[in-house]
């Protein structure tokens, strides 16, 4: 009884405090965790692996081989998702599924413990469940689904897929089909294929009727259980659909021309019964049949949506969907970001956060049409449907100077109403240097207030500023020859809408100096090294969480998992020691260092490692833009008193001889036998290294450092490059 | 002497501090003393003097063997592709028995024609300098100097002295000596040190050595090297370029000189070398 009332009282804490983290909308930022750090997290991989290992000890044969293999690749595959920023633990949304998972399992207390949910910041609808008990549920699914009860249903699959080990089969049945063993004899490539998609969408049907089985035992409606694969089958729409207004972002004389919009919208194609032979799971139709067949006649009276308050779950979502923005803007992906921003300012139009994420992502469209980098990134109108894909069409019509206008005027219409929003300001800064110098704009080309209203008086006495709209947005032409026609007919001045952008603005010396022409603050001339080297003359750094990869292509299972995470704690002292060498002051942020009660270092890391992923993905396609985390970022180098960050990772590669046979074979010529015998027995080792140093203050990449050596990790190469890359960093020009 | 010590110390001083600022050495550590062991095994032919097989009865000296040129240096790390050093070597060798013949003479007293020679082993003991660059393939390799793989160049310069060996012949009577320019003169006479031959006392040494090999470092603090070489004599065209061309006395002294060379070039033509330094600074 004792124990019971210290659990619950526990619970109560827990409860209470991750509650107390009232979410600021009008602020909002990427959730954070709360509370101590769950040993899943702290627990080095290696570690997990030998106690999981323990438990198969008895087994032999084959797949015995395949299940240790299994179990060293996901608990080091699932400690580096923990790892990764984008999972966390004690916040409002986990504590809220653990609540679920705690109805659920209630009178299976053993299964109750084994399990443990967290939070997955990711726009996916999807849970998914390890082979440890550890559960992700995506935010993407709270803020999709339509009750409390369909969540429910979503963590009783999850949980019989623990409950029957179907992760941990999954891989040895699928090891049994590659090589043919027992019934999967003589089948070819495709055919191992198929039957790998057959096994898995077994496996996900027992799920299912395991988990009703689970849900049964609930007080949640039994409808629920249906209705949520109508949430999984458009899960890939956003959570409404909203005709977007073609005059959202007008102003005055600034109308956006008609040919921007799409009159008729790509229709929602999604069926139930598609064909899911090359699918992991059975199609919707399938399993919602499964499931009616399983509920049968079984009552659902006196079954309810909610166990919980009902205001507990809007709630819970609405951080969901808030933080749906935060991803979209992370993930690049710019549209989806203002629509879901736009849906949920229908409930709080004159939230500040939502509008700071619209001028986030005309900021970030812009920026990436500027570089020529958009078409590779954001998806093409065509493939987009529902009400969302107005806001594709308009991205792809747009050209790099209208979309940089239109970003620059939003952003700064925005800042005018929240003058402390620095991120803002820079925003504003490199959209101005990007629009005068990228798109060679000059001031002079804007109208001001006085010449737009002559310039609608010429209009109004021709005609009406609405019936010039008419001519330029609503006129369409039938063929592509009356099209061109009507183009050329229209006098090109109609046309020039943006003219009329910035005309509040045009004689405010703050909003001019955006565009002086000798501020060019963004080139990437600036980036470059100019004699190979980097000299940031800093004497501090904070030395992000370094990765370590050891990769043998010549083994069968290549990834050597333990050793690189040996190899990577050692990395601690390596880095101490040159950085004394050097009289550099290093901070180390590591996950391996974590204690239970970190958990604002965690939150930290979780931070920065979320900037500098972003920040990679711009660089990837060459875009150099503030991230959508500068603020965060900027924060902690203030918390930290540091300004530069540095993250650093090894590489290291053995890879498998090339030409053998070709050099076998040419040893019979004596000359130069001894050398190509010297260059068989030499292991192929390459060592990578990389360093990207962040500056906080100007949100900008410092140093980008690789050095490939074609040398093994040894300590002595791993001494000598680490000292390099310190040096770089601590030396002045 | 003193000028040599100027000149590679000038030398290196000019690399030094026109090399780029940024080497990062070994954990800041640029300076390296070292101590290297050039070995190359040597096959002997020791019962040929002039075509006559001979003498392998008598010689000290086995048919097959190891050469050893050990060396001490310094060495400074320039660059992150480079270092340059220094180095003191010095090599003993034996030169299997041979026979040097100096002319000829008429003895008025017996009225009879005598040859004037010399028949032994010798012993040469060569000191050299030499001055290197080593360069470690940054940008294609990635190392970093003084780690991996590198690419040796070495100039070596010095002198060979020599003495007696173990076995010489002083007695034309002996069987062995009888042999000796068999058929055409039936008295000799015999030197019984090799320096009273008026040759030329110290033998100039100039080569050009390659080496190519691989560097790594212990405890942060030893490093080691392996390397083998190519090196070849340029004391002839150096020589030539400066005029002092040798004019021999004999065809005895063109043979020593010959010998000479043959097995000093022998000991590092071809050489497995191993090093052992620690980084001093």
């Amino acid at each position: 009884m004792r124990k019971l009332l210290l659990l619950l009282l526990t619970n109560c804490c827990i409860l209470a405090a991750s509650w107390s983290q009232q979410i600021d909308f009008e602020n909002f930022t990427t959730l954070k965790s709360v509370g101590k750090i769950p040993e899943d997290f702290t627990t080095l991989a290696s570690t997990k692996f030998k106690q999981d290992a323990a438990e198969i000890a008895s087994e032999n044969g084959r797949e015995k081989a395949d299940k240790e293999i299994f179990l060293l690749e996901s608990n080091f595959l699932i400690n580096e998702m923990l790892h990764s920023g984008r999972v966390i633990f004690g916040d409002p949304v986990t504590t809220y599924l653990n609540n679920i998972k705690a109805e659920i399992l209630k009178a299976n207390p053993e299964l109750d413990d084994d399990i443990r949910i967290y939070t997955l910041l990711s726009n996916d609808v999807n849970a998914f469940t390890a082979d440890n008990g550890i559960v992700l549920v995506t935010t993407g699914l709270v803020a999709q689904a339509q009750n409390e009860a369909e969540i429910a249903f979503i963590l009783c699959h999850e949980f019989s897929h623990f409950y029957k080990k179907h992760a941990i089969d999954n891989y040895v049945e699928n090891r049994k089909i590659e090589r043919g063993i027992g019934v999967y004899s003589s089948l070819d490539n495709d055919a191992v294929d198929l039957e790998k998609f057959k096994y898995s969408k077994d496996l996900e049907t027992e799920a299912d009727v395991v988990g009703l089985s689970y849900y049964k035992k609930t007080k949640y409606s039994l409808n629920a259980a249906e209705n949520v694969f109508d949430v999984l089958l458009y899960s890939y729409l956003p959570f409404n659909e909203i005709t977007f207004p073609r005059e959202y972002f007008n102003e005055g004389p600034y109308v956006l021309p008609g040919k921007l919009f799409l009159d008729t919208l790509a229709s929602i194609t999604a069926a139930e019964d598609y064909d899911d032979e090359t699918s992991t799971h059975p199609n919707i139709k399938k399993r919602k049949t499964a499931i009616t067949d399983g509920i049968g006649n079984f009552s659902n009276d006196e079954r309810i949506d909610y166990l919980q308050d009902v205001a507990d779950f809007n709630y819970v979502q609405k951080i969901c969907r808030f933080q749906g923005c935060e991803m979209y803007l992370y993930d690049i992906e710019y549209e989806n970001a203002i629509y879901q921003a736009f849906l949920l300012q229908q409930e709080d139009s004159s939230n500040l956060y939502l509008k700071n994420v619209i001028a986030q992502s005309l900021y970030g469209m812009s920026m990436y049409k500027n570089a020529s980098a958009s078409q590779e990134w954001h998806r093409y109108y065509k493939k987009v449907e529902g009400e969302s894909q107005q806001l594709f069409y308009m991205g792809y019509k747009l050209n790099a100077k209208e979309l940089n206008i239109l970003a620059l005027k939003y952003a700064w219409e925005l800042y005018q109403t929240d003058s402390t929003n620095t991120a803002l300001y820079k925003i504003c800064v490199q959209l101005g240097d990007e629009l005068v110098n990228e798109n060679k704009i000059k001031t002079s080309e804007f109208l001001d207030a006085k010449a737009t209203a002559d310039y609608i008086n010429k209009f109004q006495e021709q005609d009406s500023m609405s019936s010039l709209r008419e001519v330029v947005t609503t006129d369409k032409p039938k063929t592509k020859y009356d099209k061109i026609k009507q183009e050329k007919a229209v006098p090109e001045e109609n046309v020039e809408y943006w003219k009329f952008a910035f005309n509040k603005y045009i004689e405010d010396k703050a909003f001019l100096a955006l565009l002086e022409e000798d501020v060019v603050i963004n080139k990437k001339t600036k980036r470059k090294k100019s004699d190979g080297e980097y000299h940031l003359g800093l004497d501090e750094v904070v030395v992000v969480d370094p990765v370590y990869y050891s990769i043998n292509e010549k083994l069968e299972n290549p990834i050597l998992y333990q050793d690189a995470e040996q190899a990577k704690i050692a990395l601690k002292d390596k880095l101490k020691s040159n950085a004394d060498e050097l009289s550099l002051k290093l901070k180390y942020l590591d996950y391996h260092d974590l204690e239970a009660n970190d958990t604002e270092l965690f939150n930290d890391l979780s931070i920065l490692n979320r900037w500098m992923n972003e920040k990679i993905s711009h660089l990837g396609e060459e875009v150099f833009m503030h991230t959508s985390t500068n603020d965060e970022f900027l924060a902690l180098s203030n918390k930290y008193n540091i300004d530069d960050f540095a993250w650093m990772g090894i590489v290291s590669f053995t890879e498998e001889e090339k030409y053998l046979v070709a050099k076998i074979a040419l040893c019979i010529y004596f000359p130069i036998a001894p050398f190509l015998i010297a260059d068989l027995v030499t292991p192929n080792r390459n060592t990578f290294f990389f360093t990207l140093v962040a500056n906080a203050e100007t949100g900008k990449l410092t140093m980008q450092y690789y050095n490939n050596t074609l040398q093994n990790d040894s300590h002595a190469v791993q001494m000598s490059n680490l000292y390099y890359i310190l040096q770089q960093i601590k030396s002045k020009k | 002497m003193r000028l040599k010590i100027i000149l590679v110390t000038a030398i290196l001083s000019v690399i030094t501090f026109t090399s780029k600022a940024q080497s990062p050495g070994y954990m800041g550590k640029k300076f390296i003393v070292k101590v290297e062991l050039l070995t190359t095994p040597t096959f002997y032919k020791l019962n040929d003097i002039n075509g006559y097989e001979t003498y392998e009865n008598v010689t000290s000296i086995n048919g097959f063997g190891f050469s050893f040129t050990p060396s001490v240096g310094i060495e400074y790390v320039i660059g992150k592709g480079a270092s340059a050093g220094i180095a003191l070597r010095t090599s003993s060798l034996k030169m299997p028995m041979n026979y040097y013949e100096l002319g000829s003479g008429y003895d008025e007293e017996l009225e009879e024609y005598y040859t004037l020679g010399f028949v032994g082993e010798t012993k040469l003991k060569t000191k050299m300098t030499s001055i290197y660059l080593k360069f470690y393939p940054h940008k294609k390799r990635g190392s970093i100097a003084p780690l991996g793989r590198f690419h040796q160049f070495e100039l070596i310069v010095g002198g060979t002295t020599y003495q007696n060996g173990e076995v010489i012949i002083t007695n034309q009577t002996d069987p062995n000596a009888q042999l000796v320019g068999a058929g055409d003169y039936q008295n000799y006479i015999l030197y019984d040190d090799i320096n009273e031959l008026s040759f030329e006392e110290k033998i100039p040494i100039q080569m050009l050595k390659y080496a190519y090999g691989y560097e790594t470092i212990i405890k942060d603090k030893i490093p080691i090297e392996m390397s083998m070489q190519i090196a070849f004599s340029v004391a002839e065209s150096f020589a030539e370029l400066t005029g002092n061309v040798v004019s021999y006395e004999s065809y005895g002294e063109f043979l020593f000189y010959e010998n000479l060379n043959d097995r000093f070039s022998r000991s590092l033509n071809i050489t497995f070398n191993i090093g052992l330094g620690y980084l001093v600074f």
